[in-house]
């Protein structure tokens, strides 16, 4: 009797919602930026800042601090690798690469980001075809 | 000149911790200096160096060392449940009895100590030491555990030691897969089997065990269940060193 209690209390502990993984996150805006850069083949620190601006029409600027940080964050989850040392007039260039799981990852945020814009266009278009809505008027007072 | 100038670069990310410059330092200041070369800049700017100090005060304090969600919500779990424990059912000051301890009535006290000793550990992001402390506390709430079965002492019920040692290998063991969960799931089974042994079968009293040879099995049947529960949990070092996982 105790332990069926104890061990339903250890089992209902373990299933809890939180402790389930495979949840869909929404990916940071530097992660994305960062494994878009490295889909076009390996690139060092400063080219991915420089790149990642560009691409996103100067929204981005990533600082370098910025930058390392997301990139050691993301070879720890494996989406993103190291691909050697190169040293340039006495500097390090650390080059980066995209794995197939970062591939992955990317694609499937590319996949929620359509399916995002498919749904509020379609909700714009149907606006543009109805005409806006009439405004409210508000007995509200202030 | 050159060395100079790398040498202003270095002590900009000096804030991060050892391991971090040992990796990353010559590629951050070859990444800065890249940078300010293209914007015409002999020295990062205050947004830069902003982003450096705030990044390193992370690895430092945040990043390195932080529990899982399951962990923090085991741990808390179990300080809350030692509070509660300590304060309402060992709490007996004016009890006269061999194993009191202080105002307790046994030491399972001891286990709760480092449980709040962990929860604290944890609050400081010192992670690793915080599963240790528990590991800890599951070895001292079992072996009191069993004491008490052997010796008919005042202590914890079975329940109440279940509890304290699932909840205590929980916040130990890195539940980031499948396989985690299975092993701690297994070893909280061992844990409440070996108690069983020891409680419910309860063996002849310790001086006796030499001529009760059920009395001996059970001993040691409750010991390998023990033993096999703290394999299951301990964790690896590879699950040891890993960082929680991390939200892209």
């Amino acid at each position: 009797m105790i332990f069926g209690g104890a061990n339903a209390l250890a089992i209902a502990i373990l299933l809890l919602p939180e402790y389930s993984h495979g949840m869909s996150t929404e990916m940071r805006e530097p992660t994305f930026w960062v494994l878009t850069v490295l889909s076009g083949g390996r690139r060092h620190g400063y080219a991915l800042i420089e790149e990642a601006r560009s691409l996103s029409e100067g929204r981005v600027n990533l600082k370098v601090a910025t930058l390392y940080a997301a990139l050691d964050r993301l070879s720890t989850q494996g989406w993103v690798e190291l691909d050697g040392d190169e040293v340039v007039d006495g500097r390090l260039r650390r080059y980066f690469r995209i794995t197939n799981a970062g591939a992955i990852a990317l694609e499937s945020e590319v996949s929620r980001l359509e399916a995002n814009a498919r749904q509020a266009r379609s909700r714009l278009e149907t606006r543009h075809v109805q005409g806006p809505a009439p405004a409210q008027i508000s007995g509200a007072t202030a | 000149m050159n060395n100079e100038r790398r040498g202003r670069y270095l002590k900009l990310i000096r804030w991060y911790p050892a391991s971090w410059r040992a990796r990353n330092g010559d590629a951050v200041v070859g990444t800065l200096m890249d940078a300010d070369d293209a914007a015409g800049r002999s020295y990062p700017g205050a947004a830069d160096r902003s982003a450096l100090v705030a990044g390193a005060l992370h690895e430092r304090f945040i990043a390195p060392e932080r529990l899982g969600r399951s962990n923090s919500a085991a741990l808390i779990a179990a300080v809350i449940f030692s509070l509660w424990y300590a304060s309402v059912i060992t709490w007996s000051p004016g009890l006269e009895y061999p194993v009191t301890l202080g105002p307790f009535s046994n030491p399972v006290v001891l286990a709760s100590g480092m449980l709040v000793v962990a929860l604290v550990l944890a609050l400081f992001s010192r992670a690793r030491a915080a599963r240790f402390v528990a590991l800890l506390s599951v070895a001292t709430i079992l072996t009191i555990g069993a004491l008490s079965a052997t010796f008919s002492w005042l202590g914890p019920s079975l329940l109440g030691v279940v509890i304290f040692a699932g909840l205590g290998l929980i916040v130990a063991s890195p539940l980031q897969s499948r396989a985690d969960f299975v092993r701690v799931g297994a070893a909280l089974f061992l844990v409440a089997a070996g108690l069983f042994m020891m409680a419910i079968f309860r063996p002849m009293p310790w001086g006796y065990v030499q001529y009760d040879l059920v009395g001996y099995l059970q001993l040691q049947a409750a010991a390998a269940s023990f033993a096999s529960a703290f394999v299951l949990a301990w964790p690896t070092r590879r699950n040891f060193w890993r960082k929680a996982v991390v939200i892209p």
